[in-house]
């Protein structure tokens, strides 16, 4: 189904189109939300508002561009993740905060596994043999330093630049489902 | 020119979205793209996660230093604590193992006349935990931890869900002193509170 039509049919309230736009665009919603929220716990709950407030705006005319219901999408999960993400710290500047760290959460064993992603990194890092590749790294994701500043510094082309990074993330990918995939159900 | 998936691939959309280097047009492309595009998205969720995770490396000091894998002791003891849990709330005995670089974990036991709870923090490692049936009715419940005698220092809501709340805090997170974690049912009034002291121990 294309597009306008999907939009179509969700106006007239034809069955089946607000599933469909929840199959087609729900794990870029998920994305977006796991990006903007600081309270990932809720990311359910998100999720559904989300596409509440999408599919109102639809019938409502709001969409003004069919072709832009993905970047219309990726804007109101934005919102609403803010809008939370808000509400919280107001709720929180009423008492001294520990940390956004202090987790409260049904399963703190999955959020301690989370944290096990970051241990796999230490791992990629340490494999890194050569100097340069850890530099470009850490120059990147932690100094998030401009990409082409660092290629001229540095020497590279585009290219090399990519397949350092490449290399890294592909080797984070493998362990961390080796993690995955030997940690207890 | 096409904005489609070759066109993103050629140009690194993925990295420099992430990055923030995109225009405002090059943005929204993207994002018409990308939030239908699976392999797309596959990428950014990667990326994400990559660098999410180097950060939190960077931020604990460690990012330079390789690490043994640290996590099977914990697992084995996370089971152990579950089974332990599935005796009920009178039986969940206060046990902490500490092993070389192995993850601590605490679990709480219930206030009893003077006893405590005494957490030694010693590294990043140790938490704090509480594993608590729910009550028989309720759907919210607040949990909150204050310094004795004094207000909160921090408060949060729980929603029903599972046989258990459970709670994890990082013991380097709290100051040397002795706390009250209560967990409470605005509706029926219904209370319940460990009482716990934090020494750093470095």
């Amino acid at each position: 189904m294309e597009l306008p039509e999907l939009v179509r049919a969700i106006r007239e309230n034809l069955p089946g189109a607000s599933d469909e736009l929840v199959k087609r665009f729900g794990q870029g919603v998920r994305f977006a939300l796991r990006r903007e929220s600081h309270r990932p716990f809720i990311l359910e709950d998100l999720f559904q508002e989300t596409f509440c407030i999408a599919l109102e705006q639809i019938k409502q005319g709001k969409l003004k561009e069919c072709n832009s219901l993905g970047s219309f999408l990726y804007g109101i999960a934005r919102l609403t993740a803010w809008d939370t993400n808000r509400a919280e710290k107001k709720r929180q500047d009423r008492y001294v905060p520990l940390t956004s760290d202090v987790l409260v959460h049904q399963d703190p064993y999955h959020q301690l596994q989370r944290r096990e992603s970051a241990q796999i990194v230490r791992k990629v890092i340490h494999q890194l043999t050569n100097p340069r590749d850890r530099e470009v790294i850490f120059r990147v994701y932690l100094a998030e330093e401009d990409r082409a500043q660092i290629c001229q510094d540095m020497a590279l082309t585009p290219q090399q630049f990519n397949l350092i990074l490449h290399r890294a993330r592909e080797r984070y990918r493998e362990l961390y489902l080796q993690e995955v995939n030997l940690a207890p159900t | 020119m096409t904005f489609d998936h070759t066109y993103f691939q050629k140009n690194d959309s993925v990295n420099r979205f992430l990055a923030g280097d995109l225009d405002e047009e090059e943005t929204q492309r993207f994002q018409d793209h990308f939030m239908q595009c699976e392999h797309c998205l596959d990428q950014l969720e990667l990326d994400q996660s990559f660098a999410s995770a180097i950060k939190a490396q960077a931020s604990e000091g460690q990012i330079a230093e390789p690490v043994q894998r640290r996590n099977q002791p914990f697992l084995m003891w996370a089971a152990a604590l579950l089974l332990l849990g599935n005796l009920g709330l009178a039986t969940i005995i206060l046990r902490q193992r500490s092993e070389p670089q192995a993850i601590k974990l605490y679990t709480l036991i219930q206030s009893r006349g003077n006893e405590e709870n005494l957490i030694s923090v010693v590294d990043d490692d140790t938490w704090i935990v509480v594993r608590q049936p729910w009550p028989e009715s309720g759907e919210t419940f607040e949990v909150s931890i204050a310094r004795e005698h004094k207000s909160p220092v921090w408060r949060k809501t729980l929603p029903r869900s599972g046989d258990f709340m459970e709670i994890a805090i990082p013991g380097t997170l709290l100051e040397q002193a002795t706390y009250s974690l209560t967990l409470r049912d605005p509706a029926s009034n219904w209370e319940t509170a460990y009482r716990f002291t934090v020494a750093h121990q470095n």
